[in-house]
């Protein structure tokens, strides 16, 4: 990326080694459900932050990095795909991609989870062309956190009693990283 | 900047479409018609989102272009690539784990030393 050849890697985010086995990656989210962070009396599933992929090839100061997913018809995706493509020189597309077996909702409700990803301003819309930031898509009610949250199975502890601080804090985090999105697209 | 696409005054001209397709704009609607680049077939999970993603970004790959595809090892790759059998219509390369962006630049570094000596007969 850095050396600038003329490609496009296109990164699909399902937030786990799911191919083996769902184990816990840098990209899974936090109190996930893994089998390397099974959720249990001593544990709520992984400890830490997902790592912002996005922003870590942003600072590459490459040509186009986008972030999409599935929603508005493949609207956005198409659109940032083909201009990633075209682009001449590094492009980067983070496409979240929800995951059945690992994420553990109901198959045919994908649309409605990537819709909630959206938002909710867990997944938000974006793309940095030649460093200048853009945010695509600034939901008209953000939503809370808990409708992302409550369709898949992985987060399942969560909504046992006792257990809202936990939700309290991905939230918090969810916000700082909005707040911090729509101050670098001023 | 924000541009938010809830405000923009979009030029769409609502249409159905053949089944599979529900209801989308007319720039996305000539977007669906083209050829897929990912045949069916493959052994991805039902409803898998990577599948999803590999065809929405193909489709923004204009028609008369080609592509060379590197994939690391993982469901994508494992499923649609059983050798000597490939799902995808352009070329393939798997390599390892970590190994699918050192191998895309190669191609890329070795297509641009090809076509600079004459060599590349079809170039898009």
């Amino acid at each position: 990326m850095e050396r600038n050849h003329d490609m496009v890697y296109v990164c699909y985010d399902n937030g786990a080694y799911m191919n083996t086995g769902i184990q816990r990656s840098s990209a899974t989210p936090m109190y996930a459900d893994t089998t390397t962070t099974p959720v249990g009396s001593e544990s709520d599933g992984k400890a830490q932050n997902r790592k912002d992929l996005t922003q870590v090839i942003a600072a590459h100061n490459i040509p186009y990095v986008a972030q999409t997913t599935f929603v508005q018809n493949f609207k956005d995706l198409h659109t940032k795909a083909e201009k990633a493509i075209y682009t001449e020189g590094a492009a980067f597309l983070n496409v979240m991609a929800p995951c059945p077996r690992g994420w553990r909702y109901n198959t045919p409700d994908i649309l409605e989870i990537c819709q909630l990803a959206v938002d909710t301003c867990f997944w938000p819309l974006f793309e940095v062309i030649d460093g200048e930031w853009i945010v695509n898509y600034v939901p008209k009610k953000k939503l809370p956190i808990e409708d992302f949250l409550r369709p898949q199975r992985r987060f399942k502890h969560l909504f046992k009693p006792g257990k809202e601080e936990l939700i309290a804090r991905i939230q918090a985090e969810v916000d700082r990283k909005w707040e911090e999105l729509l101050a670098k697209a001023k | 900047m924000i541009s938010d696409i809830n405000k923009l005054e979009l030029d769409v001209k609502w249409q159905n479409l053949t089944p599979g397709c529900t209801i989308v704009g007319s720039c996305t609607a000539e977007v669906f018609r083209t050829e897929e680049r990912l045949s069916p077939g493959h052994r991805m999970c039902a409803g898998c989102g990577a599948t999803i993603a590999v065809r929405n970004v193909l489709r923004g790959l204009h028609e008369e272009d080609e592509a060379v595809i590197t994939c690391a090892t993982g469901c994508l790759e494992v499923s649609s690539f059983m050798y000597p059998y490939t799902a995808w219509k352009d070329s393939f390369i798997h390599n390892a784990f970590e190994n699918a962006g050192a191998t895309c630049s190669g191609v890329e570094a070795a297509y641009r030393a090809l076509k600079k000596k004459g060599k590349v007969k079809k170039h898009s």
